[in-house]
């Protein structure tokens, strides 16, 4: 194909109309890498952008079925009957299913959930029964048809009727198989607790000479993938093979939960991953996998299709839960914090699903990147008739940044202090103990603080101002630490072709971050190879090795390490393969930085690697071929539930901060993000573009979770379920000036130094936006997102 | 997914007349029906594509007025100059609707026939005195479009007739409109409420008013006692503010999950101030210049307004 | 259920088929033409996945029925490139860095390919009014500007050197 040469362009970034948007601040990273460390085409672009990327839609195979599923009206209902003959009557419907066929409850922390509901209903949408048939009509028409009989159970619509434990949603925990990482309290609604204790808090706030309480409120969101959810299956009743074709974050997990609910051995089921249109957390649990099988197990085998449309996707896929957090905390009059208390509970939905590992995620993050030297944190999960929670980009960490940074201005304008200076007196530095009594090795929280804050021009800045066409006006900060899920392990295979390719078997999954671009940069920059050589083969778990799970923000530091440890045996392997051809001692031949496998006694006989195809020192002889892998279960030490002190609780902890320029118009309420000034400390950018297309995504995505994002209910039923009314940002919210410096603090143990930038571009963004309001306002709004009539209606503060 | 339906496209408008009479579903951009056929919240059987009837198309500017057939699109609306330079209300409307794909699509005489109180398009004709023509098999009536709502999503329509073209007379040089759409996000957003003004001016006084509500009441709907207020007036602040106290007292916004009813009727209090002061400033510019946006300001006359931000605790040191 | 006959063309090639009456535009490419660049993203027309030309205006595919199309043209992503060679607005969001998960690419494409038919040399203004029907999630917009500039200065370029290039911006969006 006569392709134009693709280069990076930069300009834009680099000499922006408005602003240049990306400084790179480097410190211990040495800057010598050709491939590593420079932006690079992306090498998933050109089939995304010719609209030839094949996503979980684009799946389709002669004779498939069309799948449909039938929806509980009611949020909180006892299943009295169901009926399907009706159903069953609509020509073209195979195969009626309902909550009896497979009634293996599943989850990967407590398996608390029917893949279709069998005595209860316990959220608005919950799957009741499903049709296959011939066509998608037929399907969802059969699917209407479905008659349920309900008992109408009260509804738990919020956190404060689920705590009353009056109604429970789950009547008893024990049933359940339950993991060693989830601790549900029977006879209760709370699904999961979390508590860490450091130092003794009680002692602390004695210490104190102030103690500001304050509480916050982060609402439900939803992450409004532009591709809903959606699952292909191929499963045989008889050998018990089942294929799944689907756009899923956690390929392995869902393999995992597939075998279990249909009891058939792991290896017989088999995940093929197409393209993700959109994951951030959303695309990580079991939806429509597990009824696409059971579909085609009762079709005879026949492939099925099932997705969900937009409804469906708002009212019965997955969403970030509301979280009320209470914060108490301890300061000296010098700014000096002394004991931080957090209390949360998190409004999880009907079934646990990711819940617990939100709350621990959060847990460790809910004092943020300070030295506090007494801290006590007690979050649950509060079972609900609502909507499932799940991971949402930062697993909860974004919450509860926004609650510890909110709190940190009410102390710093309680003490009279400056919000910055007050950060900066607190903020952990590399080699300082954390919340957990861990060792932080690198932790860049001063300098991405200092950077933000300058990205606006802070220190030019008053709190708040009037700008002349009488907008009020204010800035705000915000800082953060998440660790990443530990332990955790990954492999691959690195395979190079007869003609001196390589081909990468990763199961770390391309949504959009970048990843299929950033291994095999690993890749090149070990062996000296051209980028163009090689490529992420696609996913499918009977070939690809293990990998845990695309989330977290660990591919690149997980997978990219894996990648390391099999180039250097490719690396090795190529000079056994030129030994071999040149007669010599194996130990005469090396690998050398310049990509030659060189001879050492003579440095005249050489290949270069991009020659190594045609050299024929492979011609015939093993084929070089090479395992990579990479886990954390070593330094990990695991923190135990009494208090969870650990001197190693995470592999890497990822470090941020933002700041923010807002304007209020006073007569409407309206919010306009002005700047946005941000700083990460990613280790390495490895594709510098790459990064910023993070950060810069996610500041938009804060914008809609600060200003406008939220799932509105009314008793137990979703009001705005669709694309209009839950407002997402769109390209007219988008202009807003951003600034970006990506610090290079390399971690030791990652690859060339890198850590993760998936998920913390999103975790201080809305928290900084809220600051900025807060300030432009004089007033502490304690809830997101903060609308017009808030800003209309609010109290000022005169302290 | 659409739900089974029979398709007609008659080029005869008694033909389709009859098929509406009989319970056809006409359709236009599609843009609503669609919408609400997506969603199973419509079942109709029957779908009556009225693009093809030629009664229904066209649009010219002429001494006279505006003659807009019943299928001219938003966009249409949003890209033509005249609607710029002379009803300016009007492009400010329409080029909020929706996005420019469905703008494409969404025709004005469907923005009406819909009936949302949300209509975008409906407050701006309100104030520039539009009038609808509706026909049938027995010929054609002219109604203001002020008296062919009926009710919430209630015409003066009979069943056979169908809403054929709109005719918006043409404003003197001394007029001015504004439309202004209250919204969350920036884009693809329904009106929480809006307010659309046209005034003329002369010697300082205003000589015509038209103020008209959007998501106010169960239709969109003209503030009779307000525009009262103000005709024959002086123009100042004071008597503008007065103006915004009526339609405040008038409106009739609903509390629902969108927002609360306190929250609407003092936007419309403030949105009323300004929507005024736009169209007295765009009044008083010579044609040439009524095409270029008037950014939103903090008007003198908003002193009116409360409770008002306490201004002397933020510091000015900007 | 009602069937109608109609002859439209699709990327440059006329097609006769005989559609559902009830059948989507967006789901006529996907189904009967395979052209699966084309999303469905929410079928309300509010997510902006589903934009193609018809007749070089940009259209809610999801929202307009393929029994109405007899006679019209209908432009895809899959006729932006030509005899192999990127459109130059498929390879500015590929080089600006425009593209993450890609979902909404095929129909950002088709938006900036009217925009740049209306408005030649757009502001940035112009391009997020004119864009703003397409929801992305990934990106947050700002490179999809930088790349319909990048690509306004490429077909600018491609003028001046009588490229070829040029007359593929005009085939796209030529309205008959």
């Amino acid at each position: 194909m006569a392709q134009h040469v693709l280069t990076p362009c930069e300009k834009y970034q680099r000499e922006g109309h408005e602003w240049d948007r990306l400084v790179v601040k480097r410190k211990d990273t040495d800057g010598v890498e050709t491939v590593v460390g420079h932006s690079q085409i992306r090498k998933d672009a050109i089939a995304k952008a010719t609209g030839t990327a094949q996503y979980g839609a684009d799946v389709n195979f002669p004779g498939q079925l069309y799948g449909a599923c039938t929806r509980s009206p009611h949020p909180h209902a006892r299943i009295l009957s169901v009926n399907t003959e009706k159903a069953r009557a609509v020509p073209g419907v195979r195969v009626v299913i309902t909550g009896k066929d497979y009634p293996e409850p599943y989850g990967q922390f407590i398996a608390d959930q029917p893949i279709i509901a069998l005595d209860k209903v316990r959220y608005q949408g919950e799957t009741v029964a499903a049709v296959a048939a011939e066509t998608e009509e037929a399907a969802r028409e059969a699917a209407s048809l479905v008659e349920v009989e309900y008992e109408l159970l009260p509804v738990v619509n919020s956190i404060e009727d689920s705590i009353k434990n009056e109604t429970l949603i789950h009547e008893d925990w024990s049933r359940y198989e339950c993991s060693s990482a989830c601790f549900p309290e029977q006879g209760t609604n709370i699904g999961d607790s979390f508590h860490l204790n450091k130092g003794d808090v009680e002692k602390g706030f004695a210490e104190a000479d102030l103690i500001v309480e304050s509480k916050f409120l982060c609402g439900q969101l939803q992450h409004t993938l532009i591709e809903t959810h959606t699952a292909t299956a191929q499963a045989n009743p008889y050998t018990k093979e089942i294929d799944v074709w689907t756009p899923n974050q956690s390929p392995f997990s869902i393999r995992g939960l597939i075998a279990k609910i249909f009891g058939v051995p792991t290896e017989k089921v088999r995940l093929i991953m197409t393209d993700i249109g959109g994951g951030f957390g959303g695309k990580y649990e079991a939806k429509c996998e597990p009824i696409a099988v059971a579909l085609s197990l009762k079709a005879g085998g026949r492939p099925v299709k099932l997705t969900y449309d937009r409804h469906e996707e708002f009212e019965a896929t997955v969403c970030r839960s509301t979280v009320q957090y209470y914060i108490k905390t301890g300061v000296k009059k010098d700014g000096t914090l002394t004991a931080q208390l957090v209390t949360g509970y998190w409004d999880a939905g009907a079934y646990v699903t990711t819940n617990p590992r939100v709350d621990y995620n959060a847990g460790f993050a809910a004092v943020g990147p300070y030295k506090v030297p007494n801290v006590k944190i007690d979050t649950y999960v509060c079972m609900t008739n609502r909507t499932l929670g799940t991971a949402y980009r930062g697993f909860g960490v974004t919450e509860a940044a926004t609650l510890h940074e909110h709190q940190m201005d009410i102390v710093a304008r309680k003490l009279h202090m400056e919000p910055l200076k007050l950060r900066l007196q607190n903020c952990l530095h590399d080699g300082d103990y954390g919340v957990s009594g861990d060792l932080i090795m690198t932790c860049a929280v001063d300098e991405c603080l200092r950077a933000a804050a300058e990205n606006i021009g802070w220190d030019k800045l008053p709190d708040r101002w009037v700008d002349e066409e009488g907008n009020l006006c204010g800035k705000g900060i915000a800082c953060f630490n998440k660790l990443t899920g530990t332990p955790s392990t990954t492999s691959c295979v690195v395979k190079m072709n007869e003609n001196g390719s390589l081909f990468i078997w990763s199961a770390s999954r391309e949504m959009g971050q970048g990843v299929t671009t950033t291994l095999p940069q690993f890749a090149a920059e070990s062996m000296h190879m051209d980028l163009d050589r090689i490529s992420v083969a696609p996913v499918d778990t009977t070939v690809t090795p293990y990998d845990k799970t695309t989330t977290s923000s660990r591919s690149t530091f997980h997978s990219g390490n894996a990648v390391l440890e099999a180039c250097e045996d490719i690396k090795k392997q190529l000079c056994k393969l030129a030994s071999i051809k040149w007669s010599c001692d194996e130990n005469d031949v090396t690998y050398t930085d310049e990509g030659y496998i060189q001879r050492i006694s003579d440095a005249e006989q050489r290949i270069h690697i991009h020659d190594v195809g045609k050299s024929g020192i492979m011609h015939e002889q093993l084929p070089v071929i090479a395992i990579g892998r990479y886990g954390t279960s070593d330094i990990f030490d695991p923190p135990p539930v009494d208090g969870r002190q650990s001197s190693r609780p995470t592999v890497m902890w990822m470090i941020g901060a933002q700041a923010a320029v807002v304007k209020v118009n006073p007569i409407t309420g309206l919010v306009k993000v002005t700047k946005m000034g941000a700083a990460h400390d990613i280790g390495k950018a490895i594709n510098p573009t790459g990064c910023l297309q993070q950060i810069e995504g996610a500041i938009v995505m804060g914008i809609g979770h600060a200003l406008m994002e939220e799932m509105i209910y009314e008793d137990g039923n979703l009001r705005n379920g669709n694309m209009v009314d839950y407002k997402v940002p769109t390209f007219m919210d988008s202009d807003v000036e951003t600034k970006i410096t990506l610090v290079e603090n390399g971690h030791p143990e990652g690859p060339y130094g890198v850590k993760g930038i998936g998920e913390p571009g999103l975790v201080p963004t809305a928290a900084a936006i809220a600051n900025a309001v807060c300030h432009a306002c004089n007033t502490d709004f304690d809830s997101l997102p903060i609308k017009p009539e808030h800003i209309l209606f609010r109290k000022e503060v005169n302290d | 997914m659409l739900p089974k339906f029979d398709l007609y496209m008659p080029e005869d408008f008694v033909e389709a007349c009859a098929l509406k009479a009989d319970g056809a579903k006409p359709v236009a951009g599609g843009t609503d029906v669609f919408v609400n056929m997506h969603g199973g919240k419509d079942k109709s059987a029957r779908v009556l594509d009225i693009k093809r009837l030629k009664e229904l198309q066209g649009q010219r500017f002429s001494e006279s007025g505006l003659d807009l057939g019943a299928l001219t699109t938003h966009r249409e609306i949003e890209v033509w100059d005249e609607i710029r330079s002379r009803y300016y209300a009007m492009f400010q409307g329409c080029s909020q609707v929706g996005s420019v794909q469905i703008r494409h699509r969404a025709t004005l005489g469907g923005n009406i026939m819909n009936g949302a109180p949300s209509a975008d398009s409906i407050g701006p004709l309100l104030v520039h005195d539009a009038v609808v023509t509706v026909a049938g098999p027995d010929g054609e009536r002219e109604i203001p479009l002020d008296k062919f709502y009926t009710g919430f999503k209630k015409f003066d329509i009979q069943p056979d007739e169908l809403l054929t073209r709109l005719h918006v007379p043409l404003p003197p040089d001394n007029a001015g409109s504004a439309y202004y759409k209250y919204m969350r996000r920036n884009a693809m957003d329904l009106a929480l409420m809006g307010v659309s003004a046209y005034v003329e001016i002369e010697d300082q006084h205003f000589t015509s008013v038209r103020i008209a509500l959007t998501t106010s009441g169960p239709t969109p709907m003209r503030s009779y006692s307000a525009e009262q207020v103000l005709l024959g007036q002086p123009v100042s602040d004071e008597i503008i503010v007065q103006a915004a106290e009526t339609v405040e007292r008038e409106g009739k916004p609903r509390s629902s999950w969108r927002s609360s009813a306190e929250f609407r009727t003092r936007l419309l209090h403030d949105i009323t101030i300004i929507v005024l002061h736009e169209a007295v400033q765009r009044a008083l510019k010579p044609v040439a210049l009524k095409a270029e946006a008037i950014p939103m300001r903090q008007y003198p006359g908003l002193d009116g307004l409360k409770p008002r931000p306490k201004m002397e605790d933020v510091s000015c040191s900007m | 259920m009602q069937y109608v006959e109609i002859n439209v063309t699709v990327n440059g090639e006329l097609y006769n088929k005989t559609v559902p009456a009830n059948k989507t535009l967006l789901r006529f490419l996907r189904e009967d033409l395979f052209l699966n660049g084309v999303k469905e993203g929410c079928n309300e027309g509010e997510c902006g996945a589903f934009t193609v030309l018809v007749d070089g205006e940009p259209m809610n595919s999801c929202l307009v029925l393929a029994a109405e199309l007899n006679g019209r043209e209908v432009l895809t992503v899959e006729g932006l490139a030509q005899d192999g060679r990127l459109h130059p607005l498929q390879e500015a969001f590929i080089e600006a860095g425009a593209i993450q998960c890609g979902y909404c690419t095929p129909g950002m494409l088709m938006s900036a390919v009217a925009l740049l038919n209306r408005y030649p040399h757009p502001t940035r203004a112009q391009i997020r009014k004119e864009m703003e029907g397409n929801i992305c999630r990934c990106t947050g917009y700002t490179r999809i500007a930088d790349a319909v500039l990048l690509a306004v200065e490429k077909m600018d370029t491609a003028e001046k050197n009588q490229s070829p290039q040029r007359n593929q911006k005009v085939l796209a969006g030529t309205k008959k």
